[in-house]
């Protein structure tokens, strides 16, 4: 006997199966598949708890000339190509052509932290969604400040926070502080902590899981092991929201080091593995403000100022110079590249 | 044990009969339930899956359960075999594979098969048709959606 069936209607619980399995970028195009779909993916909660377990899809973003621009990379040529696709826009808060100048930014799930660079204003930003918050203080932000994403890591879901550390002199005194933004309350609060963080301005600070690291020239709120020390050059980075990377290279060796960390445990110290070295062949001329891991196997690696590859089998680098930023139009701002993974977390104020 | 004893019957929605290893059978939690819980003979009716699924679901299960036994496969063959066997699935099998997955509670499967879909189906269409889902936007709610989602990284 041959059946035939008439198509049920499939539990909803086998349909959010199946969309947890569907990257946030092509589910947010699906919300113009129902009502339903569409109340679903705009409820906060939900779509975040959709974000925790959908598949990630890493991209490459890249800060350089006050934009944000993807960067796709082709790993099927040699040595592999590297292409700067248009620049995402982010809208001004007033009008709505202005575009923004961009000095910084952070990456924490889906969402971007970014302060401007004229008035030094943070805005939270998902371009997934095209969403923004504007963040306002009420002292302003001319003072020294710097700048962190991060979130707490409650139950359901995340609640995200903006760290401050302000420092300004008054009456020939240096004085500073830390504040913390909560994205749910929208509101401002000052922490105590021991003030003895320096920022190196040369690096922005990365996040994993939540937590930021930084690579300091003076003191961190923890200390936590870099794989080596005495190293000249070293950039930060994370890999696939999974580990910690480090370029390191001496000051007069030829060879550049990436290493990888082994655990991210909060509480522990971090251990890490040399993941590949390369013998770049070249003088002391070299010098890498940011990195990006693409492929550990193959060992590849995005490095900035100077765009290179770091190649297989030790044997090559390709040193793309096109990329270099002109400087006097929009002033200078220290290059930042880092995977970015596309997420449906909602930061607007509606 | 006898031979016997390590031997299940399952008989589909449609009466069609399988005898199989206890050990791949029981890879189904709700199967595993069935043979603790009350003694059915070695026959276990399954009253919501056809023939034509509860075939592939054992061919799924057998291949499972020898590599879970001797683990002389690797896990990569393993994610190729898999790869494959939903590869040609049409939409209506997919579907259904996907209920028996749940209703026999095989979780592997259930991720498999969910997996292939969101792989398969790309459009909004195609999620109508195979989700059965009513389109229940009026054309200017559908374009004031559509317009809010010019996302940058489309592929």
């Amino acid at each position: 006997m041959k059946m035939t069936y008439d198509l049920p209607n499939l539990p909803v619980d086998l349909e959010e199966e199946i969309l947890s399995k569907v990257p946030a970028t092509s589910l947010n195009r699906l919300r113009a598949t129902c009502k339903r779909w569409n109340t679903l993916f705009n409820k906060p909660g939900s779509s975040e708890k959709h974000f925790r377990k959908s598949p990630k899809q890493p991209r490459v973003l890249m800060l350089k000339a006050c934009r944000i621009s993807p960067i796709s990379v082709d790993l099927n040529v040699v040595p592999p190509s590297v292409e700067f696709e248009d620049a995402l826009s982010l809208k001004d808060s007033h009008s709505n052509s202005e575009k923004v100048d961009i000095a910084q930014v952070f990456h924490c799930d889906g969402l971007l932290l970014c302060i401007t660079k004229n008035e030094n204003k943070p805005v939270i930003w998902n371009p997934c969604l095209e969403e923004s918050r504007w963040i306002k203080h009420k002292n302003g932000y001319n003072r020294n400040c710097e700048f962190a994403l991060g979130y707490a890591n409650n139950q359901s879901c995340h609640s995200y926070k903006i760290l401050m550390f302000w420092e300004c002199r008054q009456r020939n005194k240096q004085v500073g502080e830390f504040e913390i933004y909560e994205v749910n309350s929208n509101s401002w609060r000052v922490v105590i902590a021991p003030i003895c963080l320096r920022l190196g301005i040369r690096y922005s600070g990365v996040n994993l899981k939540g937590n930021t690291y930084w690579i300091s020239i003076d003191e961190s709120f923890t200390r936590l092991h870099l794989p080596t020390s005495c190293y000249h050059y070293m950039a930060l980075s994370v890999v696939r929201e999974e580990q910690l990377s480090v370029l390191s290279k001496g000051f007069d060796s030829p060879v550049v080091e990436m290493w990888v960390t082994k655990n991210i445990d909060p509480e522990a110290e971090l251990s890490w593995r040399k993941s590949f070295a390369v013998d770049v062949c070249i003088n002391t001329s070299f010098y890498v403000l940011t990195s990006l891991i693409i492929h550990e196997d193959k060992k590849v690696a995005l490095c900035y100022y100077t765009v290179f590859f770091i190649g297989e089998d030790d044997e090559y680098y390709t040193e793309t110079s096109c990329y270099r930023e002109s400087t006097n139009k929009v002033g200078f701002v220290w290059p930042f590249m880092f995977n970015y993974v596309p997420s449906l977390v909602h930061i607007s104020n509606k | 044990m006898s031979k016997s004893e390590k031997k299940i019957v399952l008989k589909s929605l449609d009466n069609e009969a399988f005898e199989v290893e206890k050990a791949v059978a029981l890879q189904s939690q709700t199967i595993w339930v069935m043979c603790e819980d009350k003694c059915v003979g070695n026959e276990i009716p399954l009253e919501n899956v056809t023939g034509q699924i509860l075939a592939k679901v054992i061919d799924y299960c057998k291949k499972h359960a020898v590599v879970d036994g001797d683990g002389d496969e690797s896990s990569e063959e393993l994610k190729n075999w898999d790869t494959e066997f939903t590869k040609n699935m049409d939409q209506s099998t997919l579907f259904n594979m996907i209920l028996a997955a749940n209703y026999l509670n095989i979780k592997s499967l259930l991720n498999l098969t969910c997996q292939a879909v969101a792989d398969k189906t790309k459009t909004i269409d195609e999620f109508h048709t195979f989700l059965n889902i009513e389109n229940n936007f009026t054309p200017e709610e559908e374009a004031q959606i559509c317009q809010e989602n010019l996302w940058a990284f489309d592929d």
